[in-house]
């Protein structure tokens, strides 16, 4: 390209520019505080932690913790939400409260433990998928598009059904169709990078494989997987939720936010609080999630 | 074009013969006994002994594959160990039912979507934009029964707009029963000029119709504001704004059009969440189509109708997605 | 102090109006980390008929100020002040709608990477049919009349003799091509006879052959200089390639961090480089056959957002002084067609001069 050899003052600076363009991935401090000045960012977080404290302290917060746990009190059945009972009571006289919060526990858990565990899987894979373009990296993209190219919630429901309904069973049933995102996302950053000059200069000063994928391409992919992890955390509480409302989940006594919306639907029009308590307590933490991820992917994606 | 229809068949078929196998030994390894579910609840060791002897299950694994791929061939999967009849007949029954909630939810999702996307893109950082974001976050953070379930809270119980659920009202049914020629009973009604009927069965539809597409809508809105505003920063869209060319056109004509690909596959996929998401509306709703049908079969492990359920969904998605890759190419001439 | 006159009327010999005149044109970027200052008081004139380089590294701020002429700086927000004046009015106080009459029309620009400006997703017959309905709709309307054919073929028999200008060939089949369907040669060539469509006054060229080979290079500007002084059109011709501004240009603006540090005619300031900028970026091009180790310009350009106080290159000049700590150098007029920014040549201190 630039041959004309005029033009080589030039060059020592693209070099630099890389450089610039590297470190402006990394997370900044000011990035974080720019995003806490919106408002809506603001306002999910102060949701998330409230919601993590809740749950957290679940033991300590909750009115009638043996009730949150499952404990029936049949003398106050199907009450509507009143001084004692904050937000009613369910069929078993349960209080709503008290199940909610530790509903919250076995969905945001579930939630944080299929996107970490697909995380966990689906990074490696991407990495070296995308620097290997070897059979080993061919193969798992062949196994990544046969996940992808079938709706992973249909996925996960055969599988549940095959190794059998519970919480625990549900989880991995969604962790199998879901670690090929992230395995994708990766592979796709990592392809963009490697043909940077950086990637370039260590391969030819002789680096080897697992350096420059751990000091190189490790870093720069960490803003668009945090990024996805925390938009996928969403999507994954409401997935526990759709699998244990079909019954392939979370099994009575305990319960989950979707098994609770079940459990309150034959009587939505009469005692509506069973279900949609929790389904809003869902919907909250969810659309926060989503908010909050949202804004922080503005500003990684956002210039300078 | 005919080239790219023929492989787009051929890996249909292949498809098929891949998830049909998949499906078969898939249920083979379920838990339960497909015979004793057969029969149902309280039955003697010789009669589950004798329906396994009519189901075929007493033959070898392998023999029973080959019977089950030969058969498939003739359209016949078998029989429901639930409803007892076809699986073919009871799925060519229930998907009109359901296909016309689906193509609804569709249609109104993909165009309500791409509208207010373009609509957001086009007000970037206005207070509509902000408006639209929100919506739009509500809309794919919302769980499909939980906002079923609002629904009929809402609009039958407390407003008292739209009935609560059914296909049409009992009354209407002897009266002015839908006669079944094409499957959809809007277009029977329409045809049959069962209007009293028709209008019913529309009143009827809100709802699901409703709850099927809001979600769908979010994705598409949002995937077309990102993809629009992704597009008005390349070089092309400055070029031709250097050239003189009008904001309404670059956005519009020259924009829209380069932003488009993206959201058709989007769309594409949005066939198979709205199918997912028939299994709870249906349920909540209770509507006799396809999804209901499913969960039946998934919550009773009807194996041969979850086969049947899994193929029909496998075509579905590829025929979705085809259609999708035909109008990518007209939109995009880079495809190739 | 007499003799040295603040630059407010460069003029060549002759006596003409410019088309062009930028004035104290300041752009600032809101960043993340504060407010970028990207130019700070940039001055010229482009006057008809010249081929004006800007010449700088990359982050000196020629982009911009090219594209802030028209106001095309996308998705930042900030502020532009100062003056452009063009046909009596001032580009920067136009509204879009205004602006949108003069794009195009009567300012052109061709960008750097020729392919993605072009659209992707339309044929680049229909690109250049949109423009040809827009600006020669009178001479398709003429060809009609004449010639008694339908308006589309009118369009398309203009379309060809503009591409055939640009030297491209078996036109019928490019007019069907899609942008990836073509070579960066082919599709530069393409980008100037959309921009030189409406024979516009003034053609801004932003890095438009940096991309190229240089076999293609030298077409390229030939078929630009050609066609300009055909059409007597100006360029503005931005390049960070001394050896490509000195082949075209009849004069050459050298910036540096947001400010035009010397301007003169380019024979000028080959032969007699006063700025040490200037000289360092000289120095720094390799002479054949003379085996002697490479210069440079030490140091990289400042940080715009905290810019140096007083001369934005004090911190990697050579002759630094204690004025250039704290004053901003003005342009000093250094004789006729030659101007410079530098303390260096302020009368009293003159004495350094030719260290």
């Amino acid at each position: 390209m630039k041959e004309n050899p005029m033009a080589m003052q030039t060059d020592s600076y693209d070099i630099m520019a890389q450089k610039v363009i590297q470190e402006h991935r990394k997370v900044k401090w000011f990035q974080l505080r720019r995003l806490l000045k919106r408002k809506a960012a603001f306002l999910s977080l102060i949701i998330l932690v409230l919601a993590l404290v809740a749950v957290l302290f679940a033991p300590w917060i909750a009115p009638y913790p043996e009730q949150g746990q499952g404990a029936v009190n049949l003398e106050h059945r199907l009450q509507a939400p009143s001084p004692s009972y904050f937000l009613g009571t369910d069929v078993y006289g349960r209080d709503m409260l008290s199940r909610v919060i530790w509903g919250g526990r076995i969905s945001l858990f579930g939630g944080v433990c299929i996107v970490f565990f697909a995380a966990l899987i689906g990074v490696p894979l991407g990495l070296w998928a995308g620097y290997n373009e070897g059979i080993s990296g061919a193969v798992i993209s062949r196994v990544v598009e046969l996940f992808l190219s079938f709706p992973s919630t249909l996925i996960a429901m055969a599988i549940s059904i095959l190794i059998g309904a519970g919480w625990f069973t549900a989880i991995i049933a969604l962790i199998i169709p879901w670690w090929p995102w992230y395995t994708r996302l990766v592979q796709g950053e990592v392809l963009s990078i490697k043909q940077t000059l950086y990637v370039e200069a260590a391969q030819m000063l002789g680096y080897g494989k697992l350096y420059i994928i751990f000091r190189h391409l490790l870093p720069n992919i960490m803003t668009p997987v945090l990024v996805m992890i925390l938009l996928d955390l969403g999507p994954a509480i409401i997935a526990i939720g759709l699998l244990s409302f079909i019954g392939l989940g979370t099994q009575p006594p305990m319960a989950d936010w979707g098994l609770m919306v079940w459990e309150g639907a034959p009587n939505i029009l009469s005692e509506w609080w069973i279900s949609i308590v929790p389904g809003c307590a869902m919907f909250m933490v969810v659309i926060a999630f989503n908010i909050f991820g949202d804004a922080l992917k503005d500003i990684f994606d956002s210039k300078g | 074009m005919l080239l790219f229809l023929c492989k787009r068949f051929v890996g249909l078929i292949a498809l098929l013969i891949v998830l049909s196998t998949l499906v078969f030994f898939f249920t083979r390894s379920l838990p339960g006994d497909a015979a004793a579910l057969y029969i149902g609840g309280n039955a003697k060791p010789e009669q589950i002994e004798r329906a396994r002897i009519e189901l075929g299950l007493d033959k070898p694994l392998v023999v029973q594959y080959k019977r089950y791929m030969g058969r498939l061939i003739h359209a016949d999967m078998g029989i429901s160990l639930r409803t007892h009849r076809p699986v073919f007949k009871d799925l060519m029954e229930k998907i009109p039912m359901s296909f016309e909630l689906v193509l609804w939810a569709l249609f109104i999702a993909a165009f309500f979507g791409v509208s207010f996307g373009v609509i957001a893109a086009y007000f970037q950082g206005s207070m509509i934009d902000e408006t639209i974001k929100w919506f739009t976050s509500a809309a794919v953070s919302i769980p499909i029964f939980f906002l079923a379930l609002l629904l009929q809270l809402f609009f039958f119980n407390y407003l008292g707009w739209f009935p609560l659920q059914g296909r049409i009202d009992s009354f209407l049914e002897f009266s002015n029963p839908i006669q079944n020629i094409t499957g959809f009973s809007m277009v029977d009604t329409l045809i049959a000029g069962n209007f009293k009927a028709f209008f019913n069965v529309s009143w009827h539809m809100v709802l699901p119709v409703t709850a099927l597409f809001v979600g769908p809508m979010g994705i598409i809105a949002r995937l077309t504001r990102s993809s629009l505003l992704d597009v008005m920063d390349q070089d092309y869209i400055l070029a031709a704004r250097a050239s003189g060319i009008s904001e309404g056109v670059l956005f519009f004509y020259y924009g829209l059009r380069n932003a488009l690909s993206p959201v058709l596959t989007v769309i594409g996929l949005s066939v198979a969440l709205i199918l997912l998401a028939t299994f709870y509306v249906e349920m909540i709703f209770n509507w006799p189509g396809i999804g209901y049908y499913s969960l039946a079969a998934i919550m009773s492990l009807d194996y041969t109708a979850l086969m049947g359920v899994t193929l029909m969904i496998g075509t579905v998605y590829v025929i979705a997605n085809t259609i999708m890759d035909i109008l990518r190419r007209i939109v995009d001439p880079r495809i190739k | 102090m007499n003799n040295i006159t603040l630059n407010k009327n460069l003029k060549p010999a002759s006596e003409v109006e410019p088309v062009l005149k930028v004035r104290d044109l300041n752009v600032a970027f809101n960043i993340p980390r504060g407010q970028a200052k990207i130019l700070e008081g940039v001055n010229f004139d482009l006057f008809p008929k010249e081929i004006l380089a800007l010449v700088g590294e990359t982050g000196s701020g020629k982009s911009v100020t090219a594209r802030s002429l028209l106001n095309l700086i996308p998705g930042r927000s900030g502020e532009t002040k100062g003056q452009v004046l063009f046909a009596e009015n001032d580009l920067l106080l136009m509204s879009d709608k205004e602006l949108q009459r003069i794009r195009g029309n009567r300012i052109s620009m061709v960008f750097q990477n020729p392919q993605s400006s072009i659209n992707p997703v339309f044929t680049l017959g229909e690109q250049i049919f949109r423009l040809i309905r827009l600006y020669l709709s009178a001479a398709v309307e003429d060809l009609k009349q004449k010639t008694h054919c339908s308006q589309k073929q009118a369009i398309e028999t203009i379309a060809k003799e503009k591409l055939n200008e640009v030297g491209l060939t078996d036109i019928k089949r490019t007019l069907k091509l899609y942008a990836n369907e073509i070579s960066g040669g082919m599709a530069q060539r393409y980008r100037i006879a959309m921009a030189l469509i409406s024979s516009p006054e003034i053609l801004i060229a932003d890095e438009a052959t940096s991309a190229l080979d240089v076999t293609v290079q030298a077409h390229i500007l030939k078929l630009m200089k050609d066609l300009c002084k055909n059409k007597q059109t100006a360029i503005l011709f931005i390049t960070h390639d001394l050896g490509i501004a000195a082949q075209i240009c009849d004069r050459v603006a050298v910036m540096y961090a947001g400010r035009i540090v010397e301007i003169a005619e380019t024979k000028k300031i080959f032969a007699n480089p006063l700025h040490p900028y200037t000289k360092g970026l000289l120095k720094a091009v390799p002479k054949l056959g003379k085996n002697e180790p490479l210069s440079f310009v030490p140091g990289i350009i400042p940080d715009l957002v905290n810019p140096p106080v007083g001369c934005r290159f004090h911190r990697r000049c050579d002759h630094i002084m204690n004025i250039c700590r704290k004053q901003k150098p003005e342009s000093l007029k250094f004789e006729d067609n030659h101007n410079v920014s530098c303390f260096l040549y302020k009368q009293n201190h003159k004495e350094n001069r030719h260290e």
